[in-house]
């Protein structure tokens, strides 16, 4: 076996912490990312005050350095699980340590290095400079990560064979103050670094690197890229430092879903105009069974094209009940905030009706009133009952989903894809709003030209909430493109059979209007715009949930400033939920 | 009535340290005598600004808390039956007005807003308080001000002053003070060491970051106050900062993990009591 193997496989054995093989290690305890992935989130969001992207890293055994966590493009890789370390590190311990660090890289990144003459082992120091540059910069905020860290640095001055012992030992001292070691070089790194008057940008990293790199010859020990590494599990591997030449390195989120429609649009522009064939018109109504024709808004004419669409009611599939259950499970938290919330405007409406002369209780203050102008010799006023009401909210809400081909993409910077967001915000609005009793409907949509819109109905306002509809929730899939007017139209003749009342249609996608018989998105803006404009006509409120953070531009178009609202992960829903309703019964 | 008044002076200073220049506007605003609104989180010190300036000013401090079932009459009078027959029994605004106190109204949206309007007359420049039952207009004392604090959290997307009344106060934004003068604050009222202080400080820095993000409120000042005040008397810290930091604002269960998690990250993982 070649010497690189087996160097691996010792590094392998270094990182699972397998020293001797065999016995206890099969023991050892481990915390696997999964388990501890939201609450390293919400840990992360509180040192940083954003969200963080957390991916698990590819496992790939032959390549060592992606057992070391690393960040890309803005997102933080961390390894699937970590081994307890001994004393009382716990893995979750290591994931935290491992996620603050790379946080305080993205907090306080620079410019990349430019690299060209830069060797191996200047990048090497720099990098553990540039490490200590960042932990310094936010223990500065956060004095208290100085003991998330220290724990993870074992280097001691015995270390003095390898270059990754100095670079071990170098981290450990410009970290732990307390850290005594008087190796000249380790001392001189420290006095550089205790002595730079700046550390908000990454040029101090360099200029205390190559300094540090190339005092380092004396010592006459080589530098093997490989095989010397930092001994803290937590340190990621730097590559973000070093612009890549093959890559993109802006950190910026990934295409959006928006620009991938466009693409799809004009592929297949105005493909299917000739089946258009024999369907009535008039005012929108079956056409056929189970299909409506409606009109569209032309912008360019500013005129309604009459019966240009036809939408025909599909019947959806359905998929593993499971699937909702574990999304009830797993958001119980969540759901229970929000019927707090729900109920607490419900019953803001608490009314009291006073001045009654037959009423269920005694109004004190009339009564006293009354009892004042009895004895100072004035008619009283004999209206000396009241009654609590409770004012009725009544609402019907009706959900609309998108469900585009689209959906199926992951959402920008996670690693849920749009659908399955989709269905998450469906079943925490449906188990909250049957919670409070509200008649609600939950419809969803895609579109393959304006001759065919597909409609589903996964849950009707007559209709309970039961098993069946929730497997339809289950099953939902998404495919096609996005004729927005059309459905909006559709929904807001299912929403106009409802009885009187307060009457809310909640529309949820992740991008702009598009269909495969229409260049561009201009023309279906337009037309989703005036359907909202007749819904509200009718008395619907509409408010779109817009899955895609960049979609401002044309879901503010269609569904105007304060109509629609940014939600990319559940967790934001009770907040954003208030303020639908709020809005909604004010 | 002057014996009566006299009960809602402070007797001592109360402790309260300056956060930038809130104390000089505030007694601009006092020499003009304009209704002022104190803006901010819950706990962050409000009331205790308006004790203070107060004292300072040697006035009166007459407060009220506000609560949705608060009537006109709960501010302003109402006649009460005794044994001779009916007897007029003025409100603490009326109080105030009167005989030239500070009144404080705290947390004025949970009034409603038929009763927030009672104070409209005395805020612009009639500067008095019409008696409706008694037929009375009660012209302010000189050294009468109306104070109103004000928490713009997301409660208030549901209630919220009218336009009408906000307009008619300056208003003094007030936070969660910066690091050093945080410290100082809890170290002082719990009696903790201003290192221990500093370490609860960032552990409520850490969550306040959270708010609105599965929070809805951060950790205030006050509630670190009674974190500290729970260590100061042999509370194991960690313990200390479960009870009085972590269980009171959340009941999610990662949620709390996290905000534990920065208990541990700021105190340590070994737990000894002080
Ligand atoms: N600047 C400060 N100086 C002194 N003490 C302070 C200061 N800020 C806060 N405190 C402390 O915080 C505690 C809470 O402050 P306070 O009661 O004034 O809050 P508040 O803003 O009025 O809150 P709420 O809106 O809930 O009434 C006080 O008891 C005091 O101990
Ligand atoms: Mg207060």
């Amino acid at each position: 076996m070649s010497s690189a193997f087996h160097h691996i496989a010792r590094g392998l054995q270094r990182y699972f912490g397998k020293r001797d093989k065999g016995h206890q290690t099969e023991h050892r305890s481990k915390t696997q990312l999964t388990e501890v992935h939201r609450r390293l989130a919400i840990y992360l969001f509180a040192v940083c005050g954003r969200d963080v992207v957390i991916k698990t890293m590819e496992e790939d055994f032959l390549h060592l350095e992606k057992y070391r966590p690393y960040i890309e493009r803005g997102a933080i890789h961390l390894p699937s699980f970590y081994y307890d370390l001994g004393g009382d590190v716990a893995g979750i311990e290591v994931y935290r340590a491992a996620a603050v660090h790379a946080v305080a890289h993205l907090m306080h990144a620079g410019k990349t290095f430019a690299d060209a003459t830069l060797d191996k082992w200047q990048k090497a120091v720099i990098a553990v400079i540039e490490d200590a540059r960042v932990e310094t910069l936010l223990m500065r905020e956060f004095p208290g990560f100085l003991e998330l860290w220290r724990d993870q640095h074992t280097a001691t001055p015995l270390q003095d064979r390898s270059a990754g012992d100095y670079l071990s030992r170098l981290a450990r001292a410009l970290l732990d103050p307390s850290y005594r070691d008087e190796d000249p070089w380790i001392v001189q790194g420290r006095s550089l670094f205790g002595a730079a008057e700046n550390l908000e940008t990454r040029d101090v990293s360099i200029r205390i690197g190559m300094t540090l790199a190339e005092e380092f010859q004396k010592k006459n020990i080589r530098f093997n890229a490989h095989a010397d590494r930092l001994s803290a599990l937590y340190r990621d591997d730097s590559r973000h430092l070093w612009a890549q030449q093959d890559e993109t390195h802006a950190e910026e989120m990934p295409t959006s879903f928006f620009e991938l429609k466009l693409l799809m649009g004009n592929n297949e522009f105005a493909s299917a105009d000739e089946e258009h064939k024999e369907i009535s018109e008039g005012k929108p109504g079956p056409a056929g069974k189970d299909a409506y024709s409606y009109a569209e808004w032309d912008y360019r004419s500013q005129a309604e094209t009459a019966s240009w669409v036809t939408v025909r009611e599909r019947k959806p599939k359905p998929g593993e009940l499971g699937i909702v259950d574990q999304i009830v499970a797993q958001n119980a938290h969540l759901i229970s905030r929000m019927e707090k919330i729900l109920h607490a405007i419900r019953y803001s409406g608490m009314r009291r009706i006073r001045k009654l002369e037959e009423g269920d209780e005694v109004d004190i203050n009339a009564a006293i009133r009354a009892l004042i102008d009895m004895r100072s010799g004035v008619q009283p006023d004999t209206r000396i009952m009241m009654r609590s009401l409770r004012k009725n909210r009544d609402i019907s809400v009706l959900v609309l989903l998108d469900l585009s081909n689209s959906t199926n993409q992951k959402i920008a910077g996670q690693e849920e894809t749009v659908l399955e967001l989709t269905r998450q915000i469906c079943v925490l609005f449906a188990d909250v709003i049957e919670d409070v009793g509200d008649p609600f409907a939950i419809h969803g949509f895609c579109s393959k030209s304006r001759h065919n819109v597909e409609y589903f109905r996964f849950k009707d306002f007559g209709q309970p909430y039961d098993e069946g509809a929730r497997a339809l929730i289950a099953g939902m899939t998404g495919q096609r493109s996005t004729r927005m007017g059309a459905a909006i139209r559709h929904a807001v003749h299912h929403l106009d059979e409802r009885p009187a009342g307060r009457k809310l249609l909640m529309l949820i996608t992740d991008g702009a209007p598009s269909d495969i018989d229409v260049r561009g998105t201009k023309y279906l803006t337009y037309d989703a715009k005036m359907a909202v404009k007749a819904a509200a006509k009718n008395g619907i409120h509409t408010h779109c949930i817009s899955l895609d953070p960049k979609a401002d531009e044309y879901v503010s178009q269609i569904f105007g400033a304060r109509g629609y609202m940014v939600v990319d992960h559940v967790r934001y829903l009770p907040e954003k939920m208030l303020m639908i309703y709020a809005g909604l019964t004010r | 009535m002057k014996d009566n008044i006299s009960q809602y002076m402070a007797k001592r200073e109360p402790y309260y340290r300056q956060v930038s220049d809130e104390v000089a506007v505030y007694e601009a605003a006092y020499d003009a005598r304009m209704p002022i609104m104190l803006k901010g989180p819950t706990g962050c010190g409000k009331t205790r600004f308006i004790e203070y300036m107060a004292w300072k000013l040697k006035k009166p401090l007459i407060t009220v808390a506000c609560n949705e079932d608060m009537t006109a009459s709960d501010l302003v009078g109402r006649f009460l039956l005794d044994s001779q027959g009916t007897r007029w029994q003025d409100g603490p605004l009326a109080i105030a007005a009167r005989h030239g106190a500070i009144c404080y109204l705290d947390e004025i949206v949970e009034a409603r807003q038929d009763t927030t309007v009672v104070i409209h007359p005395l805020t612009d420049n009639r500067r008095v308080l019409p008696l409706e039952k008694t037929g009375e207009l009660v012209e302010a004392h000189p050294d009468f001000q109306l104070v109103i604090s004000y928490n713009p959290g997301y409660q208030s997307v549901m209630k919220d002053l009218k336009q009408s009344t906000k307009q008619r106060f300056g208003a003094l934004d007030f936070d969660y003070p910066e690091q050093a003068i945080e410290e100082e604050i809890v170290s002082h009222e719990s009696g903790i060491s201003r290192e221990d202080a500093g370490k609860l400080v960032s552990i409520a820095k850490m969550a306040r970051k959270l708010k609105g993000h599965g929070l809805d409120e951060g950790i205030s000042t006050r509630m670190l106050i009674y974190a500290g005040t729970l260590i100061s008397r042999g509370v194991e810290t960690r313990r200390a900062c479960r009870v009085a930091l972590v269980a009171p604002i959340t009941d999610d269960a990662d949620m709390r993990d996290a905000l534990e998690a920065a208990v541990v990250t700021f105190f340590g993982k070994r737990s000894e009591a002080r």
